[in-house]
C-alpha cells in the first residue's frame, strides 16, 4: 500500500468517526446540561452496557427482522420488475393496471397492517407482505421509467441482428433498466425497514420492532435505544449490500 | 487500384442487390417520401445526399425492412423484403452502443444474437479494431471513449459478421473534420477489401464525392431523387479532394443542383 492509499483510507474513516464522536458528545451534554432524568434518556455507557448484556437477544431479533425484510423485498422485486416491463411493453396492460396502481399507491400502507394480520395470520407472511407493499411502488415506478428510458433505436440494431423478443429483453432491456431498478431498490430499503418494524409493532413475538415495544413498555430505555440502534444498523447493512451488488452487477457505472 | 471491383479480396463478401420500387411513405396526412426508385448493384457504394428533412433516414429504414413503406416494395437479390433485413450492418448518426457493454462486447453482440462461432468472430472483431485504430479500446465502456472512437466501434459492430449490405445514416455527422477525413478513408479501405453493397447517407458533398460509385441527390417534400451522378474515379481516393479538378467538378455539380432546388438561400 502506498502512502497515498493509506491517507485515502484515513480520510474516509475520519468523517464517520468524527460524526459518531460528535453525536455521543452532544448526547452527553444534553443529558448533563438539562438534567434529564436517566429513565428518559440514558447515558451512552448505559446503552452500551444494555447492548452487551442483551447481545444474544438483539442478534436473534435483528436476524428475525432481516428475514422478513429479505423475503418481502425479494418478492417485491420479482413481481414489480416484470410488471413494469409488461406495463411499458403492452399498452392494454398499462390501461389495465394504472388505475389500480394509483389507488393502491395512495392507501397508507401502515394502516393495512392489521388487515394483513387478520388475513394472513401470525408469522412471517403478514409482516413480509407489509414489507412487500411498502417497497413495491418505488421499485415499480423506477423500473417503469428505466424500461422507458431505453433508446428505441437500439432495437433497430437488434432487429437487424434477428433478435427474438426474449433476446432483446435479456441483452438490452434488463441491463439497460438496471440502474433505475437499483435506484428504486435503494429507495425501497428505507421503506422495507419501516414496514418490517411497523408490522412487528402490530403483531409479533419476535423481531426488533417487538423488542423495542417490549423494552419501552418496561421503561427499559437503555435496551430500547440499543434496539433502535440495531434497527438503524439493519438499514445500513441493507444499503451496503445494495451498493456492493450494484458494483458487481453494473461495472459500467461510475460508483462513488 | 481500379474502381471496377476486382481488387484482391482477403475476406470476400458478395454484396447483395437492393431495389426500391415505387416506394412512398406518409406519416398521417404528410407525404414525406417518394415515390422513389433505387437500384443498387451488388458491391456498389451508393450515397444519398439531400437537405435536412427530405427523407433520407426514412429511405434507409425502409431499405432495411425496419419501416414499412406506404406503397411500393423493397427487393433484396430479387426477393421482396417483408421483415427486417438481417444480412446487414447498420450505423446511425449516434453510435447507439449499449452503455453497459465494453467496446468489444458491443461488437460481439452480433455473435451472441446470431449464434456465430465465438472464436472466429472475436478474432475478426480484434482485426477490425486494429484496422479502425481502436487498439486498447476493447475493454473500455462507451462512456470512456471519445465520440470518434464510439462511432468506430459502431462501424466495427456493423461489419464484424461480414454482412453483404451496409447501411449508414450520416455515420460521421457528429465527428470533427480531421476524424471524418480519416474515418472516411478507413471505411473506403474496408469496403475495397470486402465489397459489400453500401447505402451511405450524408449531408456532406465531400463525403459523397469521396466515397461513392454513385450519388443520388434528393429534393424535399416529398423526398424524391432528382439527380444521379456517377463518380468514376480511382480508389482509394485522396484526403484533400479539393486539389483534384475531377472531384471539384463533381462537387460543383452537386452544389449547383442544391442551388437550383433552393436548398441554399444566399443573398
Ligand atoms: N416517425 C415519424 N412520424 C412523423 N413524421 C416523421 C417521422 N419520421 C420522419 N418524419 C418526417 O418525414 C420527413 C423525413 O424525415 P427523415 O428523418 O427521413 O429526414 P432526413 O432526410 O433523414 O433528415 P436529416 O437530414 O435531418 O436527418 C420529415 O419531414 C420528418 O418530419
Ligand atoms: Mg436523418
Amino acid at each position: 500500500m502506498t502512502m497515498k492509499q493509506v491517507w485515502t483510507i484515513v480520510l474516509n474513516l475520519f468523517g464517520p468517526v468524527a460524526t459518531v464522536i460528535a453525536v455521543l458528545a452532544i448526547w452527553k451534554c444534553i443529558e448533563q446540561g438539562w438534567h434529564i432524568p436517566r429513565y428518559l434518556l440514558p447515558t451512552p455507557s448505559e446503552v452500551y452496557a444494555a447492548t452487551v448484556a442483551n447481545v444474544g437477544a438483539l442478534w436473534r431479533n435483528t436476524a428475525a427482522t432481516m428475514e422478513i425484510i429479505v423475503f418481502g423485498f425479494v418478492v417485491s422485486v420479482v413481481v414489480a420488475v416484470p410488471l413494469a416491463f409488461l406495463i411499458v411493453t403492452f399498452h392494454f396492460f398499462e390501461r389495465l393496471c394504472y388505475p389500480l396502481i394509483i389507488i393502491l399507491q395512495f392507501i397508507p400502507k401502515t394502516i393495512v397492517a392489521p388487515l394483513l394480520l387478520v388475513w394472513l395470520g401470525i408469522g412471517v407472511l403478514p409482516k413480509s407482505a407489509l414489507v412487500m407493499l411498502m417497497t413495491f411502488f418505488p421499485i415499480l415506478l423506477e423500473s417503469i421509467s428505466g424500461f422507458r428510458l431505453i433508446d428505441k433505436r437500439i432495437f433497430y440494431i437488434t432487429q437487424s441482428m434477428g433478435a427474438s423478443r426474449a433476446e432483446e429483453f435479456f441483452f438490452v432491456r434488463i441491463p439497460g433498466a438496471m440502474p433505475s431498478i437499483f435506484a428504486g431498490m435503494k429507495t425501497a430499503t428505507v421503506y422495507a425497514v419501516t414496514g418490517a418494524i411497523t408490522a412487528e409493532f402490530i403483531g409479533s413475538n419476535e423481531g426488533i420492532g417487538y423488542m423495542i415495544l417490549q423494552a419501552s413498555g418496561d421503561l427499559d430505555m437503555p435496551l430500547t435505544l440499543a434496539a433502535v440502534i440495531a434497527s438503524a444498523l439493519l438499514g445500513v447493512i441493507l444499503s451496503a449490500a445494495m451498493l456492493a451488488s450494484e458494483k458487481l452487477l453494473m461495472p459500467w457505472m461510475e460508483h462513488r | 487500384m481500379d474502381g471496377t471491383g476486382t481488387t484482391t479480396q482477403a475476406t470476400a463478401v458478395a454484396g447483395a442487390s437492393i431495389r426500391l420500387e415505387g416506394v412512398t411513405k406518409s406519416f398521417g396526412e404528410n407525404m414525406a417520401l417518394g415515390p422513389i426508385d433505387v437500384a443498387m448493384e451488388p458491391g456498389e457504394f451508393v450515397t444519398v445526399i439531400g437537405p435536412s428533412g427530405c427523407g433520407k433516414s426514412t429511405t434507409m429504414l425502409i431499405a432495411a425492412g425496419l419501416l414499412a413503406p406506404t406503397a411500393g416494395v423493397v427487393k433484396v437479390d430479387g426477393r421482396v423484403l417483408d421483415r427486417p433485413m438481417t444480412d446487414v450492418g447498420i450505423v446511425f448518426q449516434d453510435h447507439l452502443l449499449l452503455e453497459f457493454r465494453t467496446a468489444l462486447s458491443n461488437v460481439l453482440l452480433q455473435q451472441q444474437i446470431r449464434h456465430l462461432p465465438r472464436q472466429q468472430i472475436e478474432t475478426r472483431a480484434r482485426d477490425l479494431f486494429a484496422q479502425l485504430g481502436l487498439n486498447g479500446a476493447e475493454k473500455r465502456y462507451p462512456r470512456q471513449l471519445s465520440g470518434g472512437m464510439r462511432q468506430r466501434v459502431s462501424i466495427a459492430r456493423a461489419l464484424v459478421h461480414n454482412p453483404s449490405i451496409l447501411l449508414m445514416d450520416e455515420p460521421f455527422g457528429a465527428l470533427d473534420a480531421i476524424t471524418r477525413t480519416q474515418i472516411r478513408h478507413d471505411l473506403e479501405l474496408l469496403w475495397l477489401e470486402r465489397r459489400m453493397s453500401v447505402l451511405f447517407i450524408t449531408h456532406s458533398i465531400e463525403e459523397a464525392v469521396g466515397l461513392s460509385d454513385r450519388v443520388l441527390v434528393m429534393s424535399q417534400s416529398p423526398g424524391r431523387i432528382v439527380e444521379e451522378i456517377r463518380i468514376d474515379l480511382p480508389r482509394p481516393r485522396p484526403a484533400h479532394l479539393g486539389e483534384y479538378p475531377q472531384f471539384a467538378a463533381h462537387a460543383d455539380r452537386i452544389y449547383s443542383i442544391f442551388e437550383k432546388l433552393g436548398v441554399y438561400k444566399f443573398k
